[in-house]
């Protein structure tokens, strides 16, 4: 299991996002956990390559669990119904 | 259906094309006219005839070309194509069929014969559609699977009905069940494939059968618990090599009615709406499990409901909500709870909302459309 | 009617200035009810991914955003003049992107006017990874609006995104 911090989610960085959990998922790991705590708002890069890694998950049938999601970004997974696709909790100690 | 049939007369010779189209409409159909292939891709940029027939021999763009084109675009390639000649060479002529055309009419042919073509091309085409949807039909009866059920069942303290309707009447990823497992525990089950028509409602037997045997043994087993059936169901999905790529939603519920209690586990689905006769505010009981077929670990949660007298729950699918604009499909669950309150408030009979919510809406209906309502005595 | 105009200097700088300055126009302008709560959710989904997209896109000086709000709609309209958006290809559907359960169609609905669909696909109709991410603001924002369309202007040589908000007054249900 590993985690991923991020801590700004936008435009500059969803490219090395994507390839960097690709990386890590590529090499076996059973499970990745992501911490998007400290992101105040995703845009649609990010939430882009949150799609083509969890795409590149089920197909390596790996598992993806997003925690610490603040409220505008659950409500935006909401908005466009991600949450019935994404694994969703509140803390690291609920997803293990 | 027999509304006026639309053809589209491509010729790059202008007076065959006026002469052609004369006769057609004359016969009673619709005629829309190009004089190149590109004039005519344009044209089925706003419209759909019921058939294209096309000069083989063009400047630019020339009949061949123009068919390669229809076959590539998903929405053109299955109008029904005939090709227009003045050259009988075989050698020709091979080639045209290798690009699906349904028949090639030699141009000299008087003008009335070609119309009585055309028109038994037409018939046989929706003849074919016709007997399809007959067979799937009567196939389907023969092997006695439904994928909705017939009665409503009989729940002690509690008035279950439902309501449903398929999407154009081909039946489609929608489906229900009520399973009586003894004298004191019911299940109710609703279901929605995504994806598209016909496959979704061969897909719709299998899932059922799998929630079925899930549910039954679960309470042989003593386990008392739908997040321990949803996820069980879950489970063998993944592991079924076919089923394992459908994604489906679930809404799973258990009435013990020695209780009067029930608890709901949902995958995917949307959130229940819960009426409190006393109050007349509508409540969402949502649920937070994934998709069926998404991940084989995935975790389910259930959550107790105590319905008041008086009080209704309502399960639905997304064809509920959802409604046509511009070509593309909405869904507006606000509007729908809404226009749902609003009638409650009035009267709480499930037939009241059937005539006046549920069946109006069938003209502008994108989808299977199944709801569920449990009334508390 | 309210009605007001708000340009973008097309900056990363400018971004959280100019979203919060059409929002206040819009909070202001609509009742204080749950229904408008959420129009006003959805519209700052809208408003963040039009104006990312004239970023990464429209290349020139700046973006326009007319913002109107009717009795019972809201409506987003995005003004800018680099480069119109064609179609590569002739088809009428075309597929953008998609996320696990939807892919994007544009529809070219008239020379120059597009049409933003989303359809339901099953987990087969896979998209090449690096496709999805290009062009996923545009699937956002059709899938927040009530009406998502592009229409270019000869004339002005104007490129016009507008998107629709039904706002409903009568939506009061609660949430759990």
């Amino acid at each position: 299991m590993i985690d991923v911090d991020v801590s700004e989610a936008n435009l500059d960085n969803s490219a090395a996002f994507k390839s960097e959990v690709v990386a890590l998922l590529d090499k076996h790991r059973k499970t990745v956990i992501i911490d998007l705590g400290k992101i105040e708002y995703i845009d649609s890069s990010f939430l882009g390559a949150l799609v083509a890694v969890l795409k590149h998950a089920l197909a390596a049938k790996l598992d993806i669990k997003l925690i610490n999601l603040k409220k505008d970004v659950y409500d935006l997974l909401l908005l466009i119904r991600l949450d019935r696709v994404f694994k969703i909790y509140n803390s690291y100690n609920e997803a293990i | 259906m027999n509304s006026t049939k639309k053809i589209l007369l491509v010729d790059d010779n202008q007076l065959f094309l006026k002469i052609l189209s004369r006769a057609f409409i004359k016969a009673g159909f619709e005629c829309l006219n190009a004089e190149s292939g590109i004039e005519a891709l344009d044209v089925l940029k706003s419209a759909t005839p019921d058939a294209i027939l096309s000069d083989y021999d063009m400047p630019g763009m020339n009949g061949i070309e123009f068919r390669q084109q229809l076959l590539a675009d998903e929405l053109l390639k299955d109008i029904p194509f005939i090709f227009l000649t003045n050259i009988s060479d075989n050698k020709i002529m091979v080639e045209g069929f290798n690009m699906q055309a349904v028949d090639y009419i030699i141009k000299d042919t008087p003008v009335h014969v070609i119309i009585s073509k055309l028109n038994n091309l037409l018939l046989t085409v929706q003849n074919q559609l016709e007997i399809s949807k007959h067979e799937l039909k009567k196939a389907a009866e023969a092997l006695n699977v439904k994928s909705i059920p017939n009665t409503i069942p009989h729940i002690n303290g509690f008035e279950v009905d439902f309501w449903h309707r398929p999407y154009q009447d081909i039946p489609g990823g929608d489906f229900i069940d009520f399973i009586k497992v003894n004298e004191r525990y019911s299940f109710i089950v609703l279901g929605d494939i995504m994806g598209k028509k016909w496959m979704a409602w061969f897909f719709t037997f299998s899932f059922l059968s799998y929630i079925r045997a899930a549910v039954r043994f679960g309470i042989l087993n003593k386990e008392y618990s739908v997040s321990g059936i949803l996820q069980k169901v879950n489970e063998v999905i993944c592991l079924d090599d076919i089923l394992k790529d459908i994604l489906s939603s679930l809404s799973l519920l258990m009435i013990d009615n020695e209780t009067q209690q029930i608890s709901y586990a949902g995958a995917g689905d949307l959130p229940l709406l819960h009426y409190s006769a006393k109050t007349g505010e509508l409540t969402q009981v949502n649920s937070d499990g994934l998709l069926l077929g998404l991940f084989a670990d995935g975790r389910y949660t259930e959550t107790n409901i105590t319905l008041a007298k008086n009080d209704q729950l309502f399960i639905f699918t997304d064809g509920m909500i959802d409604f046509m604009i511009n070509g593309g499909k909405k869904s507006d669950y606000g509007h729908f709870a809404a226009e749902l309150k609003a009638l409650l408030n009035k009267s709480n009979s499930f037939k009241q909302l059937k005539e006046n919510l549920f069946e109006p809406a069938t003209a502008m209906q994108v989808d299977d459309c199944s709801i569920i309502s449990i009334y508390k005595d | 009617m309210a009605k007001q105009q708000f340009e973008f200097l097309n900056s990363v700088d400018h971004l959280t200035a100019a979203i919060k300055q059409t929002l206040h126009f819009i909070a202001t302008n609509l009742p204080d009810n749950p229904a408008a709560k959420q129009a006003i959710f959805k519209a700052k989904v809208i408003i963040t991914e039009l104006l990312t997209n004239s970023l990464k896109h429209s290349g020139t000086g700046s973006t326009l955003i007319d913002v109107v709000i009717n009795r019972n709609k809201l409506e987003i309209i995005k003004i800018d003049f680099g480069a119109p958006l064609v179609l590569t290809h002739t088809t009428r559907k075309l597929p953008i992107t998609n996320d696990v359960l939807h892919t994007l169609y544009a529809i070219q609905k008239t020379q120059n006017k597009i049409q933003f669909i989303c359809e339901e696909n099953n987990l087969d109709d896979v998209m090449a990874i690096d496709d999805i991410v290009e062009h996923f603001g545009l699937l956002i924002i059709t899938k927040a609006a009530d009406n998502f369309t592009y229409i270019y202007e000869p004339e002005a040589k104007a490129n016009k995104f507008k998107a629709t908000l039904k706002i409903d007054g009568d939506k009061a249900y609660k949430s759990l």
